[in-house]
């Protein structure tokens, strides 16, 4: 020690001030960072997601002033390269490359794809097909050419992949309706015995058609054969028709303007019902329909020249006017569905920038059920698509559910437990014991959640599943023998006293307990095979068409409430102890006894703080990730069950992000889910925190210390 | 250290070897891609391979943000993935076969069932119908058990999206319908494995190299009805139906040689003793003539010229 006489006081002093002034600023800095970074996470999560609800666009480029009045083509390369005139002639802008079909004209056009050949239907009736090699590219001089009807010309021509190969099916001019099936061994024309005006090939054979308001579904067969699956009849006469990618869901634009979605049952023997309708672009009848490549995504037009941009699930995204009014004679896309070239009479291209990349999310794809493709009801889904052929299932009801379920059920185990625990050393607890048990307690919030996850879905699940009605025995059988024990113990101490072995209550409580438990888990077979015949699983299978999965929202429950119970447990026991000492004595002065005390005035005191206690508990069971990982199966479902798994948002964010293109939709959704956790626990937490300052005003107009 | 010198007698003349390779993606082919480090690092001391394995998935975006250069894959990468890495990066990505695998499906040990036909995994497996019509199967007598197992509950389990086994279950197995959404969905194929061996009516799929002596491999009938174990002939032939290629891929622009690293790597992973490897840790090493293939896409010295050079 100093003496400060002695020192120069001077420097000293401002060396102090100077030290404060600067401790003062970092504390503040630091304290102003933390809550800076806890924005910003809030601000970048938040500008993350907010493209996902960007409005869709189509926007018409200027077309390019070489290429005016130059193409009159019924066939375009999707680069805009090259393209196919009307007679044949195949041709870029220095000139002709080479001519296809010199005696007859082309009518019609299909393709599918870079797999699959571009096939051309003529004049004559006969079909010319260009294969492509590995690379996608046309072979133009290996066409050959398949006769497809005998006297009129190709109408109308559609194709799609199928089995072993693909699929073709054209109109003549008087409508009438012919197929080609392609497989590696032959091609066998199939003969369709219907009219139609409208022609479009599905998935696996189906052919739709469509004669004023008759829609009818073929399924055709590689062998050669085919018969009528459905005729249904739809509100207004059908003018464009088209399968989506995929090939499963079918649109239906009519004379009135209306759009509607057919999709093939599960079964796809028929449709679904009811089909959906879209809203309309106005009501003029549909001219044309455009599937494009990637997200169900397609393209409307009607009669006076208004365009749609439209999503299988989420419905209209855009609307506005078409290049040309009338619909083009040719239309290429390239493989991601972002560029349609747009081939209208005038021979001008024009060049659409399709920028609707998050098309497939809309508030009601997200939160309200859907009836996906393949399936026959609407249902709330989360299956990220992996490749870019399948329909998305971005709904986030199944994930909000799982993560609200998995806290629910640990909450259950946790709060009796910890605030059991934290009533019991801070109101009957010596000091002594009780500061032995509240570090021991609190180390356990030091357990990693990938230990507790290891144990209880590699140890634990396994073995509940082996000895259910064990186990839920011991539910029962814990608490209940606990109650029991204490209160024998009590009579037992009342009678003899000083004659029981001078060990505390506790460690009297832990034979009998682990008697109880032996005793459970030893009788529970018996009981089983009395009470439940044998089995408690197939049992409850029976009665209740419960399923028991062996991950499921039990283990989840146990292992998330043991994660949970030492901050439970810690504020509880906090907020408890810090309830003024004066009154509990006054009232155990005035002849209350210690649970009368206890409920009437420790518990209403500290009421606030266990309320805090438990909000907390609950925001950290919402973000916890690792235990619901490992413990549950991860499956999206919606179901309540006790015994059947879930998915939470964290766990999904953890499996799911890593495997997201950054920027894409599926990226943007799961950040999505982690602006909803970051939002739930920020206001749990401030409301909670917000509870417990009150409080401790409180306990400090009593004279209390905290 | 020996053979390495004479492998590469040019290589290890200029200057040794040196510096860390990283590589993201599959887990199916992690242990692979980290036995083959190892084998590098005794070629080369001075070179590290550096693994991370979190699901095919995850190698695509890494690639095209330019985050690792090799990429190993248990599926090839979707148009979307090629298209952004090209818009990234200004050229297609190069793909590499490096193995042959199969998914394989298994039960529990005590499990009687030896065989599945592709109808029944659907109907196992999807919530959807997109190949047949086999009507969903909860029970495990429904497959043909009888006994106590007629009346058991079916639990599956298979891995998380970001794998390529899923994808691939998903495409082959499903015809790209949808999963039932009870299938248990596990970060890794071993804790696949861990899971099905530790539940009686469990029943999973994974690659090749994982099933332990805990579970039983299926065999998976074809259209005649013949039941196909994924053993090493069924795979190379493709008669056992879940057949495909593992691929590293690189980075490589088209008129670009490969850096010194991942030539080495490639020339290690395309030898007689990377492809050992590959048989050592239960998958199907590539036949000849693909190996050949490979090394020629990557102009790697024809395979003949490194098997006399290591035999003098």
């Amino acid at each position: 020690m100093t003496n400060p006489s002695t020192a120069p006081p001077r420097p000293n002093r401002r060396l102090r001030q100077r030290l404060d002034r600067l401790a003062t600023g970092v504390i503040a800095a630091s304290g102003i960072g933390v809550v800076v970074a806890v924005l910003a996470i809030g601000v970048y999560l938040t500008l993350a997601v907010l493209p996902l609800f960007d409005g869709a666009e189509v926007d018409t480029g200027a077309p390019s002033a070489a290429d005016e009045g130059m193409m009159h083509a019924v066939w375009l390369a999707d680069d805009g390269t090259r393209w196919l005139t009307r007679d044949g002639h195949l041709r870029d802008v220095e000139g002709e490359i080479t001519t296809l079909s010199a005696s007859t004209t082309i009518a019609a056009v299909a393709e599918a794809g870079k797999t699959q050949p571009l096939a051309l239907g003529l004049g004559n009736g006969e079909v010319r097909l260009v294969p492509r090699d590995d690379q996608g590219r046309l072979r133009w001089t290996q066409a050959s050419t398949m006769s497809l009807f005998e006297s009129r010309g190709v109408a109308a021509l559609t194709l799609r992949h199928a089995a072993q190969g693909w699929v073709l099916a054209g109109r003549d001019t008087q409508g009438k309706v012919a197929a080609l099936w392609h497989t590696d061994e032959a091609t066998r024309r199939i003969a369709v015995p219907e009219t139609a005006e409208h022609i479009a090939l599905g998935h696996a054979g189906r052919l739709a058609m469509t004669q004023g308001t008759q829609l009818t579904l073929w399924q055709l067969s590689p062998d050669g054969g085919g018969m009528v699956s459905v005729r249904t009849e739809t509100q207004a006469p059908v003018t464009a028709l088209s399968f989506l990618q995929g090939g499963r869901t079918l649109i239906v634009g009519d004379a009135q303007g209306g759009l509607r979605r057919w999709r093939l049952s599960p079964d796809a023997t028929g449709w679904q019902v009811p089909e959906t309708s879209y809203s309309a672009l106005g009501d003029a009848a549909i001219r044309r329909l455009i599937a494009l490549p990637q997200q169900r995504l397609w393209l409307a037009l009607d009669d006076s020249g208004r365009l749609g941009l439209y999503q299988s699930l989420s419905g209209q995204r855009w609307q506005g006017q078409a290049p040309e009014a009338t619909p083009p004679t040719a239309v290429s896309i390239n493989s991601q569905g972002t560029q349609v070239m747009w081939l209208g009479e005038s021979g001008t291209p024009q060049r659409l920038a399709i920028e609707a990349p998050h098309a497939a999310v809309s508030p009601a794809t997200l939160w309200m059920p859907q009836t996906y493709e393949g399936h026959s009801a609407a249902q709330w889904r989360w299956a990220a698509a992996v490749t870019g052929d399948e329909e998305p299932q971005y709904s986030l009801v199944p994930l909000a559910w799982g993560t609200l379920k998995a806290a629910a059920w640990a909450m259950v185990f946790a709060v009796p437990l910890a605030l059991g625990a934290a009533v019991h050393s801070a109101c009957y607890m010596s000091r002594r014991q009780r500061a032995r048990l509240k570090p021991a307690i609190e180390l356990m919030e030091a357990l990693p959640g990938v230990v507790i996850g290891f144990v209880a879905g590699f140890l634990v699940a396994p073995f509940v599943e082996r000895h259910l009605a064990g186990t839920l025995a011991l539910f029962v059988c814990v608490p209940l023998g606990s109650v029991a024990c204490g209160w024998l113990w009590r009579m037992l101490s009342r009678r003899w006293g000083s004659r029981l072995p001078p060990i505390g209550a506790g460690v009297g409580l832990m034979v009998p307990l682990a008697l109880l438990c032996w005793a459970a888990l030893g009788l529970s077979p018996w009981l089983e095979a009395w009470w439940f015949g044998g089995d408690l699983r197939a049992w409850m299978h029976q009665q209740w068409g419960w399923d028991y999965a062996q991950r499921n929202a039990l283990i989840v429950g146990m292992a998330m409430g043991l994660a949970i119970i030492p901050t439970l447990y810690s504020l509880a026991e906090e907020a408890l102890s810090g309830v003024p000492r004066p009154l509990a004595e006054g009232s155990l002065a005035l002849g209350a006894t210690r649970a009368q005390t206890l409920w009437r005035v420790q518990l209403p005191a500290a009421a606030p703080g266990i309320l805090s206690a438990v909000m907390i508990g609950a925001g950290r069971a919402v973000g916890e990730t690792m235990i619901v990982l490992m413990v549950t199966g991860n499956t999206p479902l919606m179901s309540p069950s006790l015994f059947e798994g879930l998915r939470s948002l964290a766990a999904n964010l953890a499996i799911e992000l890593p495997e997201a293109a950054v920027g894409g939709t599926h990226y943007r959704l799961l950040l999505l889910g982690a602006l909803l956790l970051f939002v739930f626990t920020f206001v749990v937490n401030t409301l909670a925190e917000i509870v417990r300052w009150r409080l401790k005003r409180r306990y400090r107009r009593y004279g209390g210390d905290a | 250290m020996m053979l390495g010198a004479l492998l590469l007698p040019m290589m290890a003349m200029a200057a040794p070897l040196s510096g860390t390779l990283g590589s993201v993606g599959s887990d199916t082919l992690g242990g692979l891609m980290t036995q083959w480090g190892e084998r590098l690092s005794a070629r080369h001391p001075e070179v590290r391979l550096q693994v991370q394995a979190s699901g095919s998935g995850t190698a695509p975006p890494a690639l095209a943000e330019g985050v690792t250069r090799i990429g190993a894959m248990s599926r090839p990468m979707t148009e979307a993935e090629r298209a952004d890495f090209i818009a990234r990066q200004g050229h297609p990505p190069v793909a590499v076969p490096v193995a042959l695998d199969a998914l394989t499906l298994f039960v529990h040990r005590d499990n009687p069932l030896t065989s599945l036909s592709l109808a029944q995994v659907e109907a196992l497996f999807a919530d959807t119908r997109f190949c047949g019509q086999t009507p969903a199967i909860r029970r495990w007598g429904t497959l043909g058990l009888d006994g106590d197992w007629a009346s058991r509950p079916v639990a599956r389990f298979g891995r998380n999206t970001a794998s390529g086994s899923h994808a691939l279950f998903k495409r082959e197995a499903l015809c790209g319908g949808n999963f039932r959404r009870d299938v248990n969905e596990l970060p890794g194929s071993s804790a696949v494995v861990a899971a099905v061996g530790r539940s009686r009516e469990a029943i999973g799929y994974a690659g090749l190299g994982y099933p332990t002596a805990m579970v039983k491999v299926l065999a998976l009938r074809d259209d005649q009805g013949t039941p196909r174990l994924p053993t090493l002939d069924n795979v190379v032939s493709g008669r056992y139906p879940l057949t495909r290629p593992l691929y590293v891929y690189v980075n490589l622009a088209p008129d670009e040689r490969l850096p010194a690293l991942e030539r080495a790597f490639f020339d290690l992973v395309l030898s007689p003793e990377g492809q050992a490897v590959v048989a050592r840790q239960g998958f199907v090493p590539l036949p000849e003539p693909r190996l050949a293939a490979a090394r020629r896409a990557l102009r790697l010295p024809p395979l003949a010229d490194v098997t006399q050079s290591s035999s003098n």
